[in-house]
């Protein structure tokens, strides 16, 4: 009797189990802390004759569930412990996260970047890189000089990157495919040519190194990809006093509180945080202070324009911006607006009259992102405050055609994405080809509705050559 | 749960499978409840309804030919055995089986039939009959069809010979044909096995008990073992399944075969040793624990293959079920051993591995598998059982481990002039230096995986494999048992759903 009463119970556990996943996803009961990073949203499909038939609704339907299961995230940071314990990776470590010498961890573009093979993703070769670069900077040069003309100051800030600044820990280099091919690095490139061209900018990377050996605080965190917020505070400091510098102001000076020692808070440890483990790992601990202003109220609060990648998110999050400007939205990839709440996207926003009230214009964007040629920004932005004349007009079908063909032997090129696109074609019963058209298509219309496509510059030709900016 | 997709010139239909979230989460936590809960005569009503409903969700389009040809089989079935006219009964007998087989031959076969009849027409200039290919180049493999034909097969072939009385119920009937456990993947359940199981069974929580933990085996054998080792296998050798690649994947596959070196091409032939044996015992694991759970017996289909001494030895150990199959509905009636001549013996012997490499698939290397396996069975008979004797049992168990092992390429490349040029690597004998830190995940995988192969080498591995699997629990080890199971199901949660999740800092645009 008491042996089938254990069985009864045990057998009703097992039950109450198999019901736990579901019961936490509808009742969300217990809280659980979610995982960290952005993934792809997968859609709740909506069931029809068609879609069922097809497969696609249970397709999607398997897909939507993986992401949305009960006691998901205790699920997936229990197994990636037991990897990462185990074999030193979880998934993430596998496209993500590219680990160094003791424990330090890269983004894997960062370690391309100073291997010098990252362009390899933005161009066919090195040539034509050189030539991408060349005419974005004469874009810019243009637009500064269209902005000086109504008194608005246009900078490039190079945001340092943390291959640079921290070499000695990156793992060796792995892909040595294009090792036989000349090399090109935008960041160094950019900084010659804006030199050469007369562009404003403020090369924080070449600062850190200066700095690098002297400072007593970690420029980068051991397991984050951007700089330390501390750092970050220290280059907002440069960044407002280049400013003042530039626009020949006086603007409100930064006050660095005392600092303390504490362990990593966000997003110093971005990277690790990515690998959703469920026990931290073992890292040093980071500076941290509060910043002020010296609340001069005879400075200028100048409405500064941000166009750039995560970086700024460090700066933004710890200086009071309503004190040192009196705006200061942030276009984020040159697509959402933050600190703006009269709109959420970029393309809301009327580029003139918001470009027009501001007085600076900000490119901040990290060294290693520097082939994004500042999210087609610079090309929309004279769109805007420069006519075209009607014989300037393009076939613009067919440019966006050659762009198509031009995405497509870049993903042929790319081992990686190559890989992906074999799996989604798969996936969606598609030939390669077709797969390949289709991805290429998807991306250059995502460029087109996102404002970021590079269209090609309206102005006369120029006979600058890539030769002649010192391509390695 | 699963879908149709068609990237080469073959659509296949996936299906729901154990290892899935809708499966594990969903669909067997709501199954059990409503089974457990509905009153025991109308339990059978409920497993046939889950189990219609399982082939449904993942092959709409095979729903109604599968319930038709079941009721035509019953209907055939009944008449031939209630007549008392030999003649009729065998041409009934025929009819049902020609029904089952015919399908399975359509279906799985037509698209192969067709394009070697069209490159023979081709070879002799019959244009009119070298297009056809493109016809039926469209045809869906009704997934789970090459078992569910051959349990309709002893269906009626049980019924002839009077080994029992039909199903006096369609719906007994239909179950036995659909019952979801066993109707991917097996194992092939002979009518005789399971026609009392299916009238009057009894499920004791001792048995549910059991049938939750073998299921759990089964799945750490899937998801812990067989996925792991076939990410990377696939990830030398490319994907399998090559009806359904385009030429370009294909000319991608031959690129890397003939850039492999030595070194990894073994390692790779090895993992995949190791992963068909754990994918399909593992599968044929839960199938059994899921049957156990409602109070079925279905027979073992895997015993230690790897422990063989001999080939034959082999065959007995592996996929038990369709081996049964084959000597009872193939082997005896071709006359099996009791034959004028040792030729005829052989020859019997070699067509019915021939014929069961053809069921794996439909495609030559498929038949070179069969035909190589047949082979090395008659050599069993002739010389290589008694060279395997002097041998010793451990050097005997390697030298037949490393046979499987090398057959084992025609069944994992699935084109003949590939699977050679694999061959050819293998013997190239370009060895590399081999690194365990490169990936000690899937190293580590198949150390596991060996080990547990050849466990039962053993005596001590044989007596804890008995402990596990075949004995009684007591209530502690009941208790033992549930914790482990437990935890293990949970841990399989977290591969199936971790594997893949790899998020981005931040959204990038």
């Amino acid at each position: 009797m008491m042996k089938n009463l254990t069985k009864t119970i045990l057998f009703a556990l097992t039950a109450v189990l198999l019901f736990a996943s579901m019961s936490q996803k509808w009742f969300g009961w217990p809280a659980l802390k979610p995982l960290k990073g952005v993934e792809n949203e997968q859609p709740k499909p909506v069931l029809n004759f068609q879609n069922y038939v097809e497969g696609s609704f249970q397709r999607q339907t398997e897909a939507h569930l993986k992401q949305h299961l009960g006691f998901r995230p205790t699920l997936i940071r229990l197994y990636n412990q037991y990897l990462w314990d185990f074999y030193g990776k979880t998934p993430v470590t596998e496209g993500q996260v590219t680990f160094g010498k003791d424990g330090w961890m890269y983004e894997p573009w960062v370690v391309a970047d100073h291997y010098q093979r990252q362009f390899r993703y933005f161009a066919s070769d090195s040539t034509q890189m050189a030539s991408l670069l060349t005419e974005e900077a004469e874009r810019l040069l243009q637009l500064q000089q269209t902005l000086e003309s109504s008194g608005i100051k246009l900078f490039v800030c190079l945001v340092p990157a943390k291959d640079l600044i921290c070499p000695e820990y990156l793992p060796e280099n792995q892909d040595t495919r294009f090792d036989n091919e000349p090399k090109i690095s935008a960041r160094f490139f950019n900084e010659e040519i804006y030199t050469q061209l007369g562009i404003n900018h403020l090369n924080l990377e070449q600062w850190f190194l200066q700095i690098k050996d002297t400072a007593d605080f970690m420029l980068f965190p051991k397991t984050g990809t951007h700089w330390s917020r501390y750092a970050a505070l220290q280059g907002a400091d440069t960044l407002i006093r280049y400013m003042e510098h530039l626009g020949d102001i006086n603007m409100r000076n930064l006050v660095i509180g005392p600092r303390e020692l504490d362990n990593a808070r966000d997003p110093d440890d971005d990277l690790e945080s990515l690998l959703n483990l469920i026990r931290p790992l073992p890292k040093p601990k980071y500076y941290y202070a509060n910043a002020t202003t010296d609340g001069d109220t005879t400075a200028m609060k100048p409405k500064i324009i941000v166009i750039g990648d995560s970086f700024w998110w460090t700066i933004a999050a710890q200086l009071p911006l309503g004190e040192i400007f009196s705006e200061s939205p942030y276009w984020y990839y040159n697509s959402t607006v933050y600190y703006d709440p009269r709109y959420n996207s970029v393309n809301e926003l009327d580029l003139t009259e918001e470009l027009l009230s501001s007085n600076f214009v900000v490119l901040f964007y990290c060294a290693t992102q520097q082939y994004r040629m500042n999210d087609g920004f610079t090309q929309k932005a004279l769109d805007a405050l420069v006519s075209v004349p009607d014989e300037m007009a393009f076939d613009s079908a067919a440019y966006i055609e050659r762009e198509i063909q031009k995405t497509i032997a870049r993903l042929l090129a790319d081992h990686n994405s190559m890989d992906m696109i074999r799996k989604k074609a798969e996936t969606n019963g598609f030939s390669i080809e077709k797969q390949l058209q289709a991805d290429a298509e998807w991306i250059i219309n995502y460029q087109i509705l996102q404002g970021t496509f590079n269209w090609p510059t309206r102005k006369k030709e120029t006979n600058t050559k890539s030769e002649d900016y010192g391509i390695q | 749960m699963g879908c149709e997709t068609k990237v080469g010139k073959r659509r296949i239909v996936l299906v729901m499978v154990f290892s899935s979230n809708i499966f594990l989460l969903y669909f067997l936590p709501v199954f059990l409840a409503v089974y457990f809960l509905t009153p025991r005569k109308a339990r059978n009503y409920v497993l046939l309804a889950a189990s219609l409903l399982f082939y449904a969700y993942g092959a709409p389009e095979f729903i109604i030919q599968l319930i038709v040809s079941n009721i035509a089989n019953f209907y055939i079935v009944r008449w031939m055995h209630r007549t008392e006219k030999p003649k009729l009964k065998k041409l009934l007998c025929g009819i049902s089986i020609t029904i089952s087989l015919g399908l399975l031959f359509y279906f799985k076969y037509g698209n192969f039939t067709i394009d070697n009849i069209s490159i023979v027409s081709g070879w002799l200039g019959l244009e009119n009959l070298s297009t056809l290919n493109s016809k039926l180049s469209t045809i869906l493999l009704p997934i789970g069809i090459s078992f569910f034909s051959f349990q309709s097969v002893t269906y009626a072939l049980d019924t002839y010979r009077n080994v029992n009385r039909p199903m006096d119920s369609l719906w007994d009937y239909m179950l036995y044909i659909t019952m979801f456990p066993q109707l991917i993947a097996g194992p092939i359940i002979r009518y005789c096995d399971i026609a009392d199981q299916i009238r009057n069974r009894e499920s004791l929580y001792t048995d549910r008990l059991h049938g939750f933990y073998r299921f759990v085996i089964g799945l750490c054998k899937k998801i812990l073992i067989a996925d792991v080792i076939g990410f990377q296998v696939d990830a030398i050798l490319g994907p399998s399944n090559y009806d359904i690649l385009t030429s370009d994947q294909l000319t991608d596959i031959a690129t890397r075969i003939a850039a492999l070196d030595s070194t990894t091409a073994w390692i790779a032939i090895f993992a995949f040793t190791f992963q068909i044996y754990f994918d399909f015992a593992g599968y044929s694991d839960m199938a059994i624990g899921l049957g156990r759970m409602m109070g079925f017996k279905f027979p073992e289909n895997f015993d230690n293959p790897y422990v063989s001494t001999t080939i034959s030895e082999f065959w007995r150990r592996w996929h038990q079920t369709f081996s049964v199959f084959i000597k009872n509905y193939l082997y005896f009636p071709l006359g099996g051993s009791r034959v004028k001549t040792e030729a005829r013996k052989y020859f019997n012997l070699w067509f019915c591995f021939l014929v069961s490499g053809l069921w794996h698939g439909a495609a030559w290397n498929f038949v070179v598998y069969g035909a190589l396996q047949g082979i090395f069975i008659c050599a069993d008979k002739l010389f290589l059982k008694r060279f395997n004797e002097r041998l010793g049992t451990i050097p005997s168990v390697f030298f037949t481990f490393l046979i499987i092992v090398l057959t084992r390429c025609f069944f994992r490349i699935e084109r003949i002039d590939l699977s050679w040029l694999f061959i050819k690597r293998l013997f190239a004998f370009e060895f590399v230096p081999f690194h365990f830190s490169d990936n000690p995940h899937f190293y580590t995988t198949i150390l596991v995986a060996a080990f547990f192969s050849f466990f039962t080498l053993s005596k001590f591995g044989l007596r804890v494999q008995n402990k596990v699997y075949f004995t009684e629990y007591g209530k502690k080890q009941h208790i033992i048992a549930f914790i482990v199971s437990i935890l293990a199901f949970v841990f399989c949660l977290g591969a199936l759903n971790a594997s893949g999740f790899s998020p981005f800092i931040y959204f990038r645009f």
